[in-house]
């Protein structure tokens, strides 16, 4: 097969992104430096809680080269708004929801070190921080509370909550559960802890606002996981029509769900640059992210699974705390429930299913979520489980999974959570694995490392996910005379390579080479709907809605070019971008079409548009066998292997899938191994640096042997599934069961994550304690 | 104010700029080339790496006076017009990087790995990375290209002997 011909050979070929970043042509967001702009930097809450008592700020005020001191009195002055929670719920347990919007700047009680208390505005970010200096900031101290379990028997963040509960919700049938656990031959019960995370992405967040006097409306460029939701935001917090705001997003270095969310300092920018005339900037330094953005997971799960005298899973429950935060976030209420419930019992048949959840404040940023949202948190807390349960009733722990397992002939399948499994064939999946794996070489594997003096330990886990996020995509597919195919989407890249992606299932309908392809995102004034990215959407909603938009520019392009070729459509051929008259040569390309159009203003056979149309959900799934090495000396384990399987559907971009799964299986296992944001008992951060807050480096990874194994998924026209969340949602299970096989031989049971070498060799040593007293 | 002239990507400047202000500062803010990044405060991300006299350093470890008559490279000095230099064109054609924003200190950092080791085995790759976070990759690709261009240009160098 010859490469396509083309015809408009004036198109010229597109700078692909990844050319573009290797040389340093990234646009992020402190790139960005208009002249005259003005810096703008925010006083923080130096106490986790307290009520401020004295706010004096005409010293900064003063200063040369300030431009303006922000409080929250000008902030009411001025008619600002308060951040406040996108996902109240109306079906909690008891009909209570309290869920007190966010304030742009503390309202005279600071409630988690980094709050914003206020903010200046100068000519460089050197005066501006100096000016911070100059500001006297009194805060009556009050007792804090971090730990979500301390929560309910602290003293109230909120006065309206004085249990510290924010809300209380379940789902499933509890008398059903608890029946079947009354019943089973075994119980096994274990509470896991899913600490407090940082997404952490390299590029740190930052704001660029503009105000324009004499037409009314601000621009804000920051980064985003998509503009139309943000303006919403912005336009609320501001207190003005929609249409006055505009969002740009450029390059975005990294988000992984932190920079979804609108911000304090974002709404700070923009009245700093209405009431200044100038354009002001802002942009975190990375202490002040670790202090201020918002974390993901915090969940403390106590977990029951019952099996009968085979094996089988019979009910799970699970009674969850999760630790909310000082605020309720913008979709924290639906990250803790849906997003909890919609994978519980994953790949496994299991009859009877129930979730409650407590959501608690506590004295810490606001959480919300993080690449999974929730469902890492339900996967690996059953996967622990299943691996203690076959621990204590003595089986395979692969075997007993296998058992389980969600099989062909039981699909579509309905799980207690009212989730109906599109696809997929996990015995064949997990027979692959095993083979992958070489799961039949890991007792001479592990026999080698004992000779070293090293236990080893593996870690063999399934996953799924239920792919969601928003469905408002509208993509818009456009063929340009100059030869050029231009797709815009509401969704978000940052990263990923959306961009690569959507041109690839654009230019396959098309039939033109990719690079003809130009998808633009990322700029309001550009896009009416646009739901952004979140939940790996981009397959399952975007990709199958360029598709048919792509699809219907073709159908009305055929027509018109039957109308200029005088012949039926029926008599057209089409290939490499021209419509033939079939047996002929005589035809018309697409480019010459749209020129033609452009010409007569003849809209229709060069532009069309679509909103996303079908089954929102697709069940991307697989299975880890991680092996890991523990020294136990030092307590410090190192992952040797890592092979995954993974069906995610249909592959479009192959070395885009893969990156999103070997970026995902390592934030994974830094979970597992280090990361955790850590808060002394007064509230104050520890980990406030890369120096304390530990993420994998590439000594800490191995290679990874990831594959595809894929099961098209008829939820979706193009056989996809999604991608973006899967690594994240399975893997931190697959390296916290390898850690703690690697740690049976010690009698250590159960170790919380992060699974730091201090964690392992204090619980090493306390079980060799044990053994003294007891011999 | 100091004044401090020396070499980037060939080209002699010469910026005027406060005493305290780090070497990246004056090459973002001053000289306006925005490749080289700051995803850190503390030394640790390696988003700022660039090379002084041949050697890879943390831009924003080194102030600006300090680099008075040195010869300064950063990530847009690397390519010649429109070729990639090897590295640049090893990571583009291994999807080493995502959104690009540690990419080009991850790539001076291999630059400066490849001229003290030209063959390095995968664990010396990943050993001298230790400086350079990357929260996208999952460093798989990026060794992968670094590997590769190692072959490439050891290759190269083999050919012409």
């Amino acid at each position: 097969m010859g490469a396509p011909t083309v015809d408009g050979e004036a198109g010229t070929r597109m700078v692909d992104d990844d050319e573009r970043l290797v040389r340093g042509g990234g646009r992020f967001i402190d790139d960005r430096a208009p002249a005259g702009a003005l810096r703008l930097a925010v006083l923080r809450a130096p106490f986790a809680h307290g009520r401020i008592t004295r706010l004096e700020t005409a010293a900064a005020a003063t200063m040369p080269g300030v431009r303006a001191v922000l409080t929250a009195r000008d902030l009411a002055e001025r008619g600002v708004a308060a951040l406040a929670t996108r996902a109240p719920l109306d079906d909690t347990d008891d009909g209570r929801f309290f869920a007190p919007p966010r304030p742009i700047l503390a309202d005279g009680v600071v409630r988690h070190v980094g709050e914003a208390v206020a903010a200046v505005v100068a000519d460089d970010v050197a005066t501006a921080a100096d000016a911070l200096e100059a500001i006297d900031l009194d805060i009556e101290a009050w007792p804090a509370v971090v730990d979500p379990e301390a929560a309910r028997a602290a003293g109230a963040i909120r006065a309206e909550a004085p249990d510290n509960v924010a809300f209380r919700w379940s789902k499933g049938d509890a008398d059903a559960a608890a029946g079947a656990m009354a019943r089973a031959a075994h119980v096994v019960e274990l509470t896991v802890r899913h600490p407090r995370v940082a997404a952490a992405p390299l590029e740190p967040r930052g704001a660029l606002a503009s105000y324009a006097r004499e037409t009314g409306r601000y621009t804000l460029w920051t980064p985003s996981q998509g503009v139309v939701a943000l303006r919403a935001a912005m336009a609320q917090a501001l207190a003005v029509d929609t249409d006055a705001v505009r969002i740009v997003t450029e390059d975005v270095g990294g988000s992984f769900a932190v920079k979804i969310w609108p911000y304090p300092e974002q709404v700070l920018a923009l009245v700093a640059a209405e009431r200044t005339g100038r354009p002001v900037k802002w942009v975190a330094d990375r202490a002040e992210s670790f202090a201020a953005d918002v974390p993901g997971r915090a969940r403390v799960d106590r977990a029951r699974l019952a099996l009968d005298a085979d094996g089988r899973f019979l009910a799970f429950a699970v009674d969850a705390l999760a630790d909310i935060g000082a605020y309720v976030n913008t979709v924290a209420p639906a990250i803790v429930t849906t997003g909890a419930t919609r994978v519980m019992g994953h790949v496994y048949r299991i009859a009877h299913l129930h979730y409650a959840v407590t959501a608690t404040f506590t004295n810490g940023p606001p959480t919300d979520a993080y690449r999974g949202a929730g469902k890492p948190e339900t996967v690996a807390t059953l996967e622990r489980l299943i691996d203690v349960a076959a621990a204590r009733l003595g089986l395979d722990r692969f075997e007993l999974r296998r058992r389980n397992l969600i099989t062909p002939e039981a699909l579509p399948y309905r799980t207690g959570m009212g989730e109906t499994i599109d696809g997929g064939d996990l015995p064949a999946l997990a027979a692959r694995l095993d083979e992958a794996a070489d799961l039949a070489g890991f007792a001479e594997r592990r026999a080698a490392s004992a000779a070293r003096g090293r236990r080893r330990g593996l870690g063999l886990t399934f996953h799924l996910h239920a792919t969601g996020g928003s469905t408002d995509e509208r993509s818009e597919v456009r063929v340009r005379p100059e030869g050029a195919v231009v797709v815009r989407s509401g969704t978000q890249d940052s990263g990923q390579g959306h961009r690569r992606a959507l041109a690839a299932v654009a230019a396959e309908v098309l039939d033109l080479p990719r690079e003809r392809v130009r998808v633009e995102q990322g700029d309001s004034d550009r896009l009416a709907v646009g739901g952004g990215t979140g939940g790996s959407n981009l397959m399952p909603v975007a990709a199958n809605t360029v598709h048919r938009t792509a699809h219907a520019l073709l159908g009305q392009a055929r027509a018109r070019a039957a109308e200029v070729l005088e012949v039926a459509s029926a008599d057209l051929a089409y290939a490499g971008g021209r419509f033939r008259i079939k047996g002929t040569d005589r035809g018309v390309g697409l480019f010459e079409l749209a020129a033609m159009g452009a010409a007569r203003d003849d809209a229709p056979a060069c532009i069309a548009e679509r909103d996303f149309e079908g089954e929102h959900s697709t069940y991307p799934a697989g299975g880890y066998a991680v092996e890991v090495e523990l020294d136990p000396e030092t307590g410090a384990v190192r992952v040797e292997r890592w092979c995954g399987l993974d069906d995610i559907g249909r592959v479009i971009d192959p070395p885009g899938a893969f990156g999103q799964l070997a970026g995902g299986v390592t934030q994974a296992l830094g979970e597992a191994l280090g990361e955790a944001l850590v808060y002394d008992a007064n509230g104050q951060l520890l980990t406030g640096s890369f120096m304390d807050y530990w993420m994998p480096r590439a000594g800490d990874v191995p290679a990874f042997v990831l594959d595809f194994a894929p099961t098209p998924s008829p939820n979706s026209r193009l056989g996809v599934k999604g991608v973006g969340e899967v690594g994240s949602i399975g893997g931190v299970a697959a390296v916290v069961n390898a850690v703690h096989d690697a740690l049976r031989p010690f009698g250590v049971e159960h170790v919380d994550r992060p699974l730091t070498p201090a964690k392992l060799w204090a619980a090493i040593a306390a079980r060799d304690r044990e053994a003294e007293v007891g011999g | 104010m100091a004044e401090v002239s020396f070499k980037v990507n060939g080209a002699p400047v010469t910026v005027e700029v406060e005493p305290r202000t780090l070497l990246v500062e004056a090459l973002r803010r001053n000289l306006g080339l925005t490749g080289t990044h700051v995803g850190c405060d503390t030394s640790q991300c390696g988003c700022c790496v660039v090379h002084v006299d041949g050697a890879s350093v943390k831009a924003c470890a080194m102030l600006a006076v300090q680099a008075e008559g040195a010869e300064v490279t950063t990530i847009e000095g690397l390519a010649r017009g429109d070729e990639l230099h090897p590295m640049q064109q090893a990571f583009r054609d291994h999807h080493g990087l995502q959104c690009g924003f540690c990419t080009p200190g991850m790539i001076m950092s291999a630059v400066d790995l490849l001229q003290h080791n030209p063959s390095p085995s995968e664990p010396e790759i990943r050993d001298w990375l230790e400086g350079n976070i990357c929260r996208c990759t999952g460093y798989h690709n990026i060794v992968k290209a670094i590997r590769a261009c190692a072959e490439a240009t050891s290759g190269h160098r083999a050919a012409a002997e």
